[in-house]
């Protein structure tokens, strides 16, 4: 036996281990996937791409060509299908594979030997990302050569090629982040695996839709309008088989308050800050898996940056320097008769944000406990280095109550709930101002209450929501949001259309957090609204609003209870 | 079998260095919700111990080693490994520690050699090393043949043994071993004992805990004994085997074995006598004088003895006895 490998010496380490690893050649996660899903498995997937890609291209090319004999539109017409292949590869497949990988593994627990080696976490991020989807990478280079030759045959500008490419591998990176994100937090493989192709799909194809509905924002997490601005004027109409948008909403440039942004320079922007954050959601899984993915102070740094984008592409449409305010719904209507929606879809952003990040800060129960546990030894300590063992257990519960940190992942997502509440309120009025300021709507005066309604009833929404989720956990919650907040409403359509009933319905609708924003509006257009119906509404929404703060108050009375219960018997134990 | 040459000839002797305390656990506790499933441990483990770790299923055996190895992170307490805070810097114990987990399990879709490969590589030894490196562990684990083999195609008690290579590739100074006999064949066993004793001989400490008591009594130098998440007894083997109330006397007698019956039953300090076809057995709550005034009793009484030994408890038996021990006293709590 060779006795030398049993002996026991640390292996050599060093600080160069951060540049040794960072570099994903040398990295061995990375080799290790190279090993797994490169082997004569992958010549069918590869074969199937180069078959693919040769055939469209070529198809499209010489098909064009013969017909209308001009090979620059030739080329450029095939673009375009050659493209969403590599769509379809980089987004699609590729983050799904980085999904069931990571799931795969952590149901096997190889992933645990991984975790106990002495990379840093930032090389097993790294490792991860740039491993698992490997084969989708191969893919990707495969239909390379066949798009470099529609480029150059095409006459597409560097610059544009450079640009479009330089998006699209900044927005495949942000979905294998996400897809990272839910194959360390999901545990079932194909329910991730459908989240993550959903999601994808949903970011890609669905979200830019509602940037025409008043989230400008939205449409640069994506590539789409880096191909729109820079690839499209090259690309002849055949070629272009989208939806006819309105050339308004399309510009050469991205106005992000009153400055001016190239779309490619804005959209990197974007993805990079949400790249970031999602990296260092990953990151912090990597160093701890038991830490929250967020930390509560820099969902709060990031909750705010998220309003900051928001709020910048809003700008021309709050200030009233553009007409196209909620895109292809503003058509037929002037910006002044559409103002009063531009809060509410905005407040529909901030909660959809808050909710987010509050599930992703909000401790359990166990974590809660697990928290006081650790102040409660610190507790025990302290007294005894000081005055020896604890004996009073008012003593420990005060030590226990004051000292976990309001910002720690176990500490109540109280405090932080309320200021999101707080930002989300006064950004909300900050918006309704710059309408009154700018005219669209006039008629409401800043001293009447009609002028608080909206941001007041995003705040108690939020405190809500956060309270609801603390106290039942995220599964009690889940039904909670169905009985309490969709149920009602769908109950109000259901007497509608049974009964015909129209004034008694809007009282049960209210029973939904989700309504109320909406009759919150009224205090925004009551100079429009015929007398009776204002009434109406005015009444279903203070009703709406003392049952949701009523439910808002029980909850918080209870979890504070059961906080209080959890101090208590642990310090009661200890000053035993 | 692998012949292990100079063994003898190692400075360190087994049963640990007390002075280097490799392991060391204060207050040690991890919660599940409600349920506690390791209370309180406190732990001391020096080089070159080989500790078993016994007890019950959900004794809380697994949640302690994934504490120690940095899998769970406790509800609190203090793990300091090779004199690092676990918690401080978990990087720079990663580089000292080997892991095996029960149902260790081997990456399907790489061979044998690869997944060695990588976690060489993790390791940061030198690539032109790594591929000797691979192949002095399987060769320590008899798994040579079968490097260019998939994870997929091992068989459970290979599967332990690739495991068991890959926990050895970074030469770590602390080994923590869950359930590592499980699926191996008896030959592999005694391979894996050699492997473990040659390991403690040149300071490594080893953490193991298994089902097979028997086993973990042939190579450990101390045992922790543990039952719904306390740690019972803990200390060198002998002791707590001795400590055990379950150490009994044998008798064997070539006449007068209805005296010897009579006499062990006037004694104050002789309990549950029982008789078999060996001679007979008993309890002894007295010391060791105490003993050997009994002996004198019986020669007195014309009793001829063949036999008067004490027999130690066999570790089942030391668990078996604690761990009722601890229901009575929870009982009459």
């Amino acid at each position: 036996m060779n006795k030398s490998v049993l002996t026991a010496e640390p292996v050599e380490q060093g600080d160069s281990f951060f540049r040794l690893w960072i570099n994903s050649l040398n990295n061995p996660i990375v080799w290790k996937n190279y090993k797994s899903r490169m082997r004569i498995q992958a010549l069918f997937p590869c074969l199937l791409v180069f078959v693919l890609s040769a055939f469209m291209t070529l198809t499209i090319y010489y098909g064009v060509d013969r017909i209308e004999s001009n090979s620059i539109q030739a080329a450029r017409t095939a673009i375009l299908p050659l493209g969403i292949l590599q769509w379809i590869i980089m987004m699609l497949l590729a983050t799904s594979r980085i999904t069931s990988g990571i799931i795969h593994e952590r149901v096997s627990g190889t992933i645990d030997y991984t975790r106990l080696t002495p990379l840093s976490p930032l090389a097993k991020v790294v490792g991860y990302l740039f491993g698992l989807p490997i084969r989708e990478y191969a893919l990707f280079i495969i239909t390379m050569p066949f798009m470099l030759f529609l480029l150059i045959k095409g006459q597409i500008p560097f610059a544009v090629i450079f640009s479009v490419y330089l998006v699209f591998l900044s927005s495949a990176l942000l979905c294998h982040l996400i897809g990272t994100v839910f194959g360390l937090v999901l545990k079932q493989w194909r329910l991730s695996v459908a989240l993550t192709m959903g999601v994808v799909i949903i970011i890609n194809w669905v979200l830019p839709l509602f940037s025409y509905m008043g989230f400008p924002f939205l449409r640069y997490l994506t590539v789409r309008p880096v191909v729109v601005e820079q690839l499209f004027p090259y690309l002849s109409d055949n070629s272009i088989f989208v939806v006819d948008i309105p050339g308004n909403l399309f510009s050469s440039s991205v106005t992000f308050f009153d400055w001016n942004f190239s779309i490619t320079g804005f959209s990197l922007l974007v993805q990079c800050s949400i790249v970031f954050t999602l990296g260092l959601m990953v990151y912090r899984k990597w160093e701890d898996n038991f830490k929250h993915a967020l930390s509560k102070p820099y969902s709060l740094a990031f909750f705010i940056a998220l309003q900051f984008f928001c709020i910048g592409t809003m700008w021309p449409y709050l200030t009233l320097q553009s007409s196209s305010a909620l895109g292809m719904l503003s058509s037929g209507f002037s910006p002044e008769e559409l103002a009063f929606l531009l809060p509410m879809v905005y407040s529909i952003f901030i909660l959809l944000v808050a909710f987010c990040l509050l599930y992703v800060i909000t401790p359990t129960h166990d974590e809660y406990r697990e928290g006081l546990l650790r102040l409660q030894k610190l507790a025990n300590k302290r007294m005894i280095e000081s005055k020896g063992p604890a004996t009073e257990a008012n003593e420990n519960i005060n030590f226990v109550s004051r000292s976990l940190s309001v910002l720690g992942d176990y500490s109540s997502n109280a405090y932080s709930a309320g200021v999101f509440a707080l930002i989300a309120c006064v950004l909300l009025l900050f918006v309704q101002l710059l309408l009154i300021n700018s005219g669209a709507l006039e008629s409401v005066s800043i001293m009447s209450f009609d002028f608080f309604k909206l941001p007041l009833c995003v705040a108690l929404i939020i405190i809500y929501f956060a309270i609801a989720l603390e106290f039942l956990g995220i599964r009690k919650m889940a039904v909670l949001l169905l009985l309490g907040w969709v149920v009602p409403m769908l109950l109000a359509i259901f007497i509608a259309v049974a009964f015909a009933v129209e004034e008694q319905i809007l009282y049960v609708a209210a029973l939904s957090p989700i309504i109320i924003l909406f009759l919150s509006l009224q205090g925004l257009l009551d100079a429009g609204m015929d007398a009776n119906d204002f009434a109406v509404v005015s009444r279903a929404f203070y009703l709406g609003v003392g049952v949701t703060l009523l439910i808002t108050v029980a909850f918080a009375y209870r979890l504070a209870a059961l906080k209080r219960s959890m101090v208590e018997k642990i310090a009661l134990v200890y000053a035993k | 079998m692998f012949a292990f040459s100079g063994l003898t000839a190692n400075s360190e002797p087994r049963g640990g260095d007390i002075n280097k305390l490799l392991i060391e656990t204060k207050d040690l506790r991890l919660d599940y919700g409600e349920l506690t499933a390791v209370n309180n441990v406190c732990l001391q483990i020096s080089a070159g111990e080989i500790y078993g770790l016994v007890g019950p299923n959900g004794a809380g055996k697994t949640s302690l080693l994934k504490m120690l190895a940095n899998l769970h992170t406790p509800t609190y307490g203090e793990i300091s490994i090779c004199g690092v805070d676990l918690s401080e810097n978990p990087r720079q114990v990663y580089q000292t520690i080997g892991y095996m987990p029960d149902l260790s399990p081997v990456a399907p879709e790489l061979k044998v050699w690869e997944f060695l490969h990588f976690f060489a590589a993790s390791y940061g030894i030198a690539a032109s090393k790594i591929r000797a490196r691979v192949d002095s562990c399987l060769e320590l684990v008899q798994m040579q043949e079968h490097r260019n083999v998939y994870g997929k195609e091992l068989s459970r008690g290979m599967m332990q043994r690739v495991v068991l290579a890959k926990t050895l590739i970074p030469k770590p100074r602390v080994l923590m071993l869950d359930e590592p006999a499980s699926g191996m064949d008896p030959l592999a066993r005694i391979n894996l004992k050699n492997i473990l004793l040659t390991l403690s001989d040149q300071g490594v400490t080893t953490i193991v805990s298994s089902h097979i008591l028997t086993e973990l009594a042939d190579m450990c130098t101390s045992v922790g004994i543990m039952d719904k998440g306390v740690l019972l007894k803990s200390g060198a083997i002998e002791a707590v085997l001795n400590e055990s109330s379950a150490s009994s006397i044998q008798l064997s007698v070539l006449s007068g074995q209805e005296t010897a019956l009579k006499l062990l039953a006037a004694s104050v300090n002789v309990i549950e006598v029982k008789q078999h076809s060996g001679g007979i057995s008993f309890n002894f709550s007295s010391d060791e004088a105490g003993l050997a005034e009994l002996l004198q009793a019986l020669i007195a009484a014309g009793v001829k003895v063949t036999g008067f030994y004490k027999k130690s408890a066999s570790m089942e038996e030391a668990l078996l006895g604690l761990v009722e021990n601890k229901q009575q006293l929870s009982g009459l709590e």
